[in-house]
Formats: C-alpha cells, sequence, structure tokens
C-alpha cells in the first residue's frame, strides 16, 4: 500500500469530514468537525495531514497550535495532537505513525514558537500506545473527573432490544432456563434490577427498589467504568472482585446461573451505557 | 455572603465569564487562558450546547458574577467556575446542572473541577457525583530549547544573579524532532538559551527525554532524578547547581483541564 501524505487544502473539507464522522460515529451528529477545526480560532490548514490512497482520503491527523497556561505565570505555545483518523482497512500499516511524523516535520513545528504539545487519552491507552510511540508522560495532574448517572434509560434501551432479537429470533443463543435476578448498586447511580426470565429479560431502576435479588452486585462507578472499557472485560471483573473493588453477595444455589448468564450483561453493558 | 440570582447567558455576558474564569484559575496551569473569541467557539457556539444550558450565578447585593456553568445536551459540563469557597453557589450550580439535564433525557452527568478546590470537590460529593478516571492528560515536548525558554521568561533576572556558568545539556535518545543538546549561558548579562553549540561548557548534563521533560514539567522529582543516575552531571560537585537551576525553572503547579479544553 502506497500512500501519500499532504497538508489539507481547500476543498478537503468533505472527505475529511465524512472520514472523521465515519471513524467516531457517536460525536455531535455531524456538526463535529467543522465546528471544531474550520470555526475554530486556532485552526491552522497546515496543521492537517492527509493520507491519500488512489485520490481516496484515508487517513488523516489533526493538530491545533493552542495558548495554554503552562503555570501560574506563563503562558506558552503549544500543540493540541486532536483526532488521528484512520478507515478501517488501512489500519496497522503504520499510516498513524506516518501522518504524525508528517506532522512532527512540518515547518510550522519546526519554525513556530510551540514547545509542547499534549493530548487527552484513556491512561490505559496511552500506557500501551501513546507513551512508547510518540514518549507522551502524564502532564501535572490537578483535575478531578465527577461523573453522576442520572438514569439507566440507555441500559434499559438496550434491554429493550435484546428481547426483541429474543422475540425474533435474532439473537442466536439461548437464554438460561432458570431465572436469575440481579441488582446493581453502584454509587453515583440510581439502583438497576435486571431479571433473566427464560424468555425475556426485566429491567427496572429506581432508589425504592429493595434489595431482594439473587444477586446483589455493588461498587464504584469507577470501576464500573473500567471494566466496561476494559478489552478483557471477563478478567477485569474478576481482578475487581478479587481486590474488593467489586462486591457481590449471592444466594448459594443460584451461584452456578451467574456463569450462564454472564454473557446476558455482557452485551447489556457492552453497548452505550450512559 | 449574600443571596444569589441564578439565570441563563445573555448576549454580553461573555467578558464577565472570561474574566472570573481567568481570575478563578488564575493560579493554575494546563487550560487555555480565555479570551472572548475562545470562549465563545469553545461554549457558545458547540454544537451540543442550546442558549438555555448556560447558567450564571450572581451575588444578589453586589450583583458581581459568582459562578458559572456550561452544559451540553451530551452530559458534559464543558465549562464550570465558581468563586473558591463559594459551596453555596457551586451547590446551586450542580443542582440546576443536574435538573436541566434530567429534564433533556440525558443520561449522565461528567465535569471536571481542580483537584485543590476542597469546597467543590466537596459539593460534588454531596450532590451524589463519584469520582472517575476516563482520560487524562499527556504531554510531550517539542523543542526543549523553547521550552526551557519559556520557563526561563519571568526567571532570567534572578537566575543571572545567582549563577555564572555555562551549562550543556545532552539528551541521549532525542528523536528527530528534538534538540540533542541544549545550551545556555547564565551571567551578569542575562540567561540565554543559544540556537548552536558553546565553547566549553562549565557543566554537561546527560540524561534522556522522558527525564528531562517529567523534571520540567514537575510530575519527577529532581533529587530522584540525580539519585536513580537519571541526569548526570560533569563535573559531579556541580550537581548542586545544576538542581538549584532547574529546581528554579521547573513547574510548580497543577494542571486544571475543563471538558471544553477536552474537545
Amino acid at each position: 500500500m502506497d500512500a501519500f501524505l499532504r497538508r489539507f487544502r481547500e476543498g478537503d473539507e468533505e472527505p475529511i469530514e465524512n472520514l472523521v464522522e465515519s471513524v467516531f460515529s457517536n460525536f455531535l451528529e455531524g456538526r463535529y468537525w467543522s465546528w471544531k477545526y474550520r470555526e475554530n480560532p486556532y485552526f491552522d490548514p497546515r496543521l492537517v495531514a492527509l493520507a491519500e490512497v488512489n485520490g481516496e482520503v484515508v487517513g488523516c491527523n489533526h493538530w491545533l497550535l493552542r495558548d495554554l497556561k503552562i503555570s501560574g505565570s506563563i503562558v506558552g505555545k503549544t500543540v493540541l495532537a486532536a483526532d488521528v483518523a484512520v478507515k478501517p482497512d488501512y489500519r496497522g500499516k503504520g499510516l498513524g505513525s506516518s501522518l504524525l511524523r508528517f506532522l512532527r516535520s512540518s515547518e510550522v513545528v519546526k519554525r513556530g514558537d510551540a514547545a509542547l504539545i499534549y493530548m487527552f487519552a484513556d491512561p490505559e491507552l496511552a500506557k500501551r500506545f501513546h507513551s512508547p510511540t510518540a514518549g507522551y508522560i502524564p502532564a501535572p495532574d490537578g483535575t478531578v473527573q465527577y461523573m453522576k448517572v442520572l438514569s439507566w434509560r440507555k441500559v434499559k434501551r438496550n434491554v429493550d432490544s435484546l428481547n426483541e432479537e429474543i422475540r425474533d429470533g435474532r439473537l442466536g443463543r439461548r437464554l438460561p432456563k432458570h431465572d436469575l435476578s440481579v441488582l446493581f448498586k453502584i454509587s453515583a447511580a440510581p439502583k438497576l434490577f435486571i431479571r433473566v426470565e427464560k424468555d425475556r429479560l426485566v429491567v427496572d431502576e429506581g432508589e425504592g427498589l429493595d434489595d431482594d435479588a439473587d444477586v446483589v452486585v455493588s461498587g464504584s462507578l469507577s470501576i464500573f467504568n473500567r471494566i466496561k472499557m476494559s478489552k478483557r472485560r471477563r478478567w477485569s471483573f474478576l481482578k475487581a472482585l478479587l481486590t474488593g473493588k467489586l462486591r457481590i453477595k449471592v444466594r448459594l444455589n443460584k451461584i452456578l446461573r451467574i456463569f450462564d448468564a454472564l454473557w446476558i450483561f455482557e452485551e447489556v453493558f457492552g453497548k452505550k451505557m450512559t | 455572603m449574600g443571596g444569589h440570582t441564578l439565570r441563563n447567558f445573555v448576549d454580553g455576558d461573555e467578558e464577565e465569564i472570561v474574566r472570573l474564569f481567568n481570575e478563578v484559575y488564575g493560579g493554575l496551569g494546563g487550560y487555555v487562558p480565555r479570551t472572548v473569541e475562545y470562549w465563545r467557539w469553545c461554549c457558545l457556539k458547540r454544537p451540543d450546547v442550546r442558549d438555555d444550558g448556560i447558567f450564571l450565578v450572581f451575588d444578589e447585593e453586589t450583583g458581581e458574577l459568582e459562578g458559572y456553568a456550561v452544559v451540553g445536551l451530551s452530559g458534559n459540563v464543558w465549562e464550570f467556575c465558581s468563586r473558591p469557597d463559594r459551596e453555596d453557589v457551586a451547590s446551586v450550580l450542580l443542582e440546576k446542572i443536574i435538573n436541566y439535564l434530567d429534564e433533556m433525557g440525558v443520561s449522565s452527568v461528567n465535569l471536571n473541577v481542580p483537584g485543590n478546590d476542597e469546597v467543590l470537590n466537596n459539593a460534588c460529593i454531596k450532590m451524589g457525583f463519584a469520582k472517575v478516571n476516563v482520560h487524562k492528560m499527556f504531554v510531550g515536548v517539542l523543542s526543549f530549547r523553547r521550552l526551557i525558554s519559556t520557563l526561563l521568561k519571568d526567571k532570567a533576572k534572578f537566575l543571572s544573579r545567582r549563577f555564572k556558568e555555562r551549562i550543556c545539556i545532552r539528551v541521549e535518545d532525542a528523536p528527530f524532532w528534538i534538540e540533542k543538546a541544549i545550551y545556555i549561558s547564565v551571567n551578569d548579562g542575562g540567561v540565554k538559551v543559544l540556537e548552536g553549540p558553546m565553547e566549553s561548557p562549565t557543566i554537561l548534563v546527560k540524561t534522556d527525554v522522558k527525564t528531562l521533560l517529567s523534571v520540567l514539567i514537575g510530575v519527577l522529582s529532581l533529587r530522584r532524578a540525580l539519585l536513580s543516575l537519571r541526569i548526570r552531571v560533569k563535573p559531579f560537585w556541580k550537581i548542586l547547581a545544576v538542581k538549584s537551576f532547574l529546581s528554579h525553572i521547573r513547574i510548580d503547579c497543577s494542571w486544571y483541564w475543563p471538558l471544553g479544553d477536552f474537545g
């Protein structure tokens, strides 16, 4: 595969917008790219790199030259390394790294005032990918991130679509023969109750739910999130149990049923949850 | 401390908002300093923010802006700012955010606050928020010469009175975009980070990219870097001079990034 790398030029908006939106499909319903880049006061077309194969845009990398408060008294020029997008068929071929090197050797960066480059990433991903490949290190950490779940409506929607698949026979797997009810008591979230029945799932939420379930799972939202984002969810789940970060109260006679039903919870929580 | 009034954003509030943001977060690093132009783009024009999603709290007696929040329909609070020690203002804003997003049918709220604001952190916990660790900020270097020049900006006078040295910092694993060596001349005439090599440096410092960057941005202690030989000094008796020089220029504040700066 021979990719041709070049700088952004007028007329590239549409292919680049389509590429970014197909790769980051969850963002802002199509208004994302032009707001984030074209309307951005820090937008510099020389800091957008494109990769083309046979005239088709298959990858792009965006940098934004920004002022950043470096300390209480110093503001410095920095680069925000923003979206890198590569079409799925062209991934794993070094295109992302080539786009990165292309921008790093650009004249704007070489001759400009920027001293630092920064980005935001999932800490696990950064440890595995960004730090070894591009030398990133964690910034001085003074930010606390908070989250509060207002409702489990997306989980309910996931359960509804699973129920539809069950009804239409599209699921391809059978629900366990025995009923199992699970109550999730996650910090900063309403209680969530899911009952697995022979031919459907039942879901309910609210503070009023009592603890009378076969299984009660309790833990922090942070742990719950980490399990969800992990590539090896079952392993993360087990690790959280073993380290006591996630607690499970289960009726002895129902203990084996958990394993039968585990895939259902992976289905329900694997999709968008909040 | 008097009562307060809460209202939605109206055109013309921008300047007061920007002033408050820069004042409240002035002692911290890690964020894009707000200008009216940047704020308009970052908050007002953001596709998921509606005019009724920007809330301002004013002091009833003085009429001064005490805090504000910019809330997106994605559930992200893109900007949150309240004067330190005003838990009442923070709580009013947090309650408004929760009610607004709940009414809009949004499932969750995400909010970033500075770790050193104990009052604000307490207010978040009281309102039922939980700490999560979804994203972190990471930093890399494009030019050590430019970074050191930037860090020297307001310390040059002080350093030139204290040191008389020609320092060469050799970065052993520097990739193609980073200088392999940085030359700093400190004398009565001031502090200069030179473009090219210097004659007979009085101090030679050998290190690697990660160590030098970690020390300069304040995430690795100098003592640790020196003791572990990740920073080596020649001649060795200049070690205290190097320690003192680097400790004067390194960043010594924590970084706070509002969600709005994330993307």
